[in-house]
């Protein structure tokens, strides 16, 4: 009978997390990869200011959305600094798209490439969180 | 000055040091021969840490989740028993 409810104890706690940690969450998910699309499909755009603008603001949007997401789940501090860091870097570019005449064509492809790169690290990392 | 110590750090071992080291000396490149206006310049010097800020981040958890999984592991297994 003990070795029942022991190992029935034990089954039950393999469904859950172990350690403090976030569970895997689909719109965190959703948002990240969404940022990692637009920064992906955009590089064409960087030679039009204008449609490079709303691009840089869609993507300063969806960074604050993803640490507003993650900023309020318990255990989760790893995901809430990486979502801080690429909101500081998605608003460095939206602010200059807002305030700067002359942007220069490179400047707009590493940043993009940048965004694209950081947000899938933090994908390849949320996709394994406990499910 | 700055091209000799970037050179130091783009023949490191590690891959990640290495990526970023190589991206600021292609920066540099782009700011000298005027590509990117000097506040530019400074902005993708700064996404640079920014970069590294997140890898620290990303190891971190996939540690946690590594571990998370080995223990899991272990019990599944134990209940076995």
């Amino acid at each position: 009978m003990k070795k029942i409810i022991i190992a029935s104890a034990l089954l039950l706690l393999t469904s859950c997390s172990l350690l403090n940690m976030a569970t895997y969450n689909a719109n965190e998910h959703l948002i990240v990869n969404n940022i990692r699309t637009v920064a992906e499909l955009s590089e064409d755009t960087c030679n039009d200011r204008f449609k490079m603008t709303p691009v840089a603001e869609k993507l300063y949007f969806l960074s604050t959305e993803l640490y507003n997401f993650n900023s309020l789940v318990p255990y989760n501090e790893e995901a809430i600094n990486m979502s801080k860091t690429l909101v500081d870097v998605t608003k460095g570019f939206h602010q200059r798209y807002q305030s700067e005449d002359n942007i220069s064509i490179e400047y707009c492809k590493i940043k993009l490439k940048t965004i694209h790169d950081a947000s899938k690290a933090i994908e390849y990392v949320i996709v394994r969180k406990p499910k | 000055m700055t091209k000799q110590f970037l050179s130091e750090f783009v023949s490191v071992d590690d891959d990640f040091i290495k990526g970023i080291a190589s991206k600021a000396s292609s920066y540099e490149k782009l700011f000298e021969d005027g590509s990117l206006s000097k506040e530019e310049y400074l902005e993708l010097l700064k996404d640079l840490q920014s970069q590294k800020v997140i890898a620290i981040d990303a190891n971190k958890l996939a540690e946690k989740e590594a571990l998370n999984q080995a223990l899991n592991g272990l019990i599944k297994a134990a209940s076995l028993i």
